[in-house]
């Protein structure tokens, strides 16, 4: 009874809008329906920046935690505004072309239904810039790496997600009128933020002292394992809205896409595991977490058109190249710091292909695959290629790399003035005196 | 240590790797070009000894010879002296040097040789080595880069008007980094924090905070 009346409730403040007019219309009321899932799963895909942000500030040094949550922050604000002003347009305006949108810039006059899907994709572009961050962290410029920020929510995400999703408002991606999938984002999303961070550290070059003159490896943990699965948690908790909130609608196949979900990132986790052993190796937390975020990202492309086994194999080989990947990239000397490469990267492109060799009804088709490893090559192409050269840029002009020292007081102190952990961070090799006088 | 000690260490370190003709050409050089050069010129001397490709692929064993056989050198002549450089330069009693040298270049020189000589051993060889061969990276007034890298090769301490709290901070972040490339960042971090106690707890008076 007392859930009826609950019901009840929650269904007259749902409806709120129409009890005063007209009977509403079964249409009407599916369009309600349609645009509070979709504004939930946006909101969940928000809470994926505090996911990212306690994974990537918990997998650095104290002295950096402040910058890296920074950076997270303000990566939503910064690209948010610059989705909406340029971003939206270039990716599902008018794409008579095919290669990218020429309306709907700084939009302002739409109808009820575009602002929720406005919404739900600046939510998508935040999470794509965000990647870079973690792999960046502990030794980029704050400003610079918002920049770089602007670059991909304004050209590279929106452009090369023009070409697979594009458009709402006339005419087709050239990738998606080839036939290519990709449900959620694997590699819209994902791979495309992994490839612009390998640009980016590339870019940078590793930490101060990352590697020895041999080229030894050499690990730097971070300062708080807490917050690392707390984060995992999170994103795992706002992957459900990234996945089913793509179906932009609230129809019966959600169960399945959470489900899926829910398999590959368990799977993923798994998967990384039984590796780890495998190799004879420590199950880390780190790892576990980056294992099953890789089944999450691997899953992402499928999870709609794939059967749940198949979203468990996925997840699994997700998991494996999370151990194996971050080994691969250090061997040529480049430093992720979360390994955001591999997770988004690596295991995007796996997804991508994975969604096309296990589509339902039309297993290991030769076509599909064709197709998949196209959209896969030419995201690793577009936003590698533009955000190279785009970071070289930004280095040259202003500067990406923090100075030695910086990295020696900490980017808290040096970008922000602030300290992480006042009260037990130990600060005695910080100029006090020096962070009283910024502030 | 004399040119003798050194032209001797220089003989027995390279002994193992090359012989003859090439090992009498390598002194000929050593005598010519690098005696009477700091301990900082070794990598130069190298640089220019292996730039034969036969003997290339052995430079960085021949590199660790030569610091080794140096630090030998350098660790007698420490057993051998009372009381160490850096005491000398920052005991209370010692008042010559403390009448010549501000509070905060004393200071300087303690954090500075205490980071160096941190990880002991060869690592403090090379630490020295590194700070000495990147210094002209940090843009000094000529003296000053003399003075320094006269000090830092342990020839004649630093007096008089201390290097402007730029500069004794880049030299500072030198040896940081040069801690960050052989022992990793972690080990450089820990280093630092219980260095900078140490020096504090010794001058007291002076916040060696500014220096960082």
């Amino acid at each position: 009874m007392r859930l009826d009346l609950t019901m009840t409730g929650i269904l007259m403040l749902f409806f709120s809008a129409n009890t005063f007019g007209a009977e509403p219309s079964i249409m009407d009321l599916t369009h309600s329906l349609n645009s509070s899932w979709v504004v939930i799963t946006g909101v969940l895909v928000f809470l994926m920046q505090a996911g990212f942000a306690l994974v990537e500030s918990g997998m650095s040094r104290a002295k950096n935690s402040v910058n890296v949550i920074m950076k997270n922050y303000m990566d939503v604000c910064v690209c948010s505004v610059i989705f909406w002003a340029i971003g939206y347009g270039l990716m599902f305006g008018a794409n008579n072309s095919g290669w990218f949108g020429t309306s709907h810039f700084f939009p302002s006059d739409l109808a009820g239904w575009d602002w929720t899907f406005i919404f739900f994709q600046m939510m998508f572009a935040a999470t794509t810039t965000t990647i870079a961050s973690g792999a960046m962290a502990e030794r980029v410029h704050f400003h610079a790496y918002l920049i770089g920020a602007c670059v991909i929510a304004g050209l590279i995400y929106p452009v090369f997600g023009s070409w697979a999703w594009g458009s709402a408002h006339g005419g087709n991606g050239w990738l998606k009128d080839l036939g290519f999938i990709d449900f959620a984002g694997s590699t819209v999303v994902h791979s495309i933020g992994g490839w612009v961070a390998l640009a980016g550290i590339i870019v940078l070059g590793p930490r101060l002292g990352r590697f020895s003159a041999s080229g030894e490896s050499r690990t730097i943990p971070g300062h708080n394992l807490s917050m690392v699965a707390l984060g995992g948690f999170i994103l795992w908790f706002g992957w459900f809205g990234f996945n089913a909130g793509s179906t932009l609608a609230a129809n019966i196949d959600i169960g399945k896409i959470v489900l899926n979900t829910h398999l590959a990132a368990c799977t993923g986790a798994l998967g990384y595991m039984l590796t780890t052993k495998l190799f004879k190796q420590p199950i880390l937390l780190t790892g576990t977490v980056n294992g099953s975020l890789g089944g999450l990202v691997g899953i992402t492309a499928g999870c709609a058109t794939m059967d749940p086994q198949f979203a468990l194999l996925t997840g699994l080989i997700a998991g494996t190249i999370t151990y194996i990947a971050p080994k691969f990239i250090a061997s040529f000397k480049i430093d992720d710091v979360v390994d955001a490469v591999s997770v988004h990267g690596f295991c995007g492109a796996w997804g991508t292909i994975a969604a096309g060799i296990f589509f339902a009804g039309d297993l290991f088709s030769i076509a599909r695959f064709s197709i998949q490893g196209l959209g896969v090559l030419v995201a690793f192409a577009w936003g590698f290629g533009v955000a190279l050269p785009c970071y070289f840029l930004i280095d040259k002009i202003i500067g990406m790399r923090a100075s030695t020292l910086h990295e020696q007081r900490g980017l808290d102190f040096t970008e922000h003035a602030e300290i992480g952990y006042p009260e037990f961070q130990d600060t005695r090799a910080l100029n006090a005196d020096s962070l009283h006088s910024q502030r | 240590m004399n040119p003798s000690q050194k032209r001797k260490a220089v003989e027995e370190a390279l002994m193992p790797f090359i012989y003859g003709k090439t090992l009498a050409d390598a002194l000929i050089l050593w005598d010519e070009k690098y005696a009477h050069k700091p301990t900082f010129a070794l990598q130069h001397y190298l640089r220019e000894l292996c730039s034969d490709v036969e003997i290339a692929h052995m430079r960085s064993r021949m590199l660790q010879a030569l610091v080794s056989a140096f630090s030998s050198l350098q660790d007698d002549r420490q057993n051998r002296t009372p009381v160490s450089f850096v005491n000398r330069l920052t005991a209370p009693t010692t008042s010559a040097h403390k009448t010549a040298s501000s509070p905060i270049l004393l200071m300087f020189m303690n954090l500075v040789e205490q980071l160096i000589e941190a990880p002991g051993g060869d690592a403090s060889t090379r630490v020295r080595l590194y700070v000495l061969e990147n210094l002209e990276k940090i843009p000094l007034v000529t003296q000053e880069r003399w003075a320094l890298q006269s000090w830092l090769n342990q020839i004649v301490p630093l007096t008089g008007t201390p290097p402007n709290i730029n500069s004794m901070q880049q030299v500072i972040n030198l040896t940081y980094v040069a801690l960050c490339e052989y022992l990793g960042p972690i080990k450089a971090d820990q280093i630092l924090q219980n260095t900078v106690s140490e020096v504090q707890k010794a001058h007291p008076s002076t916040n060696v905070n500014s220096l960082l």
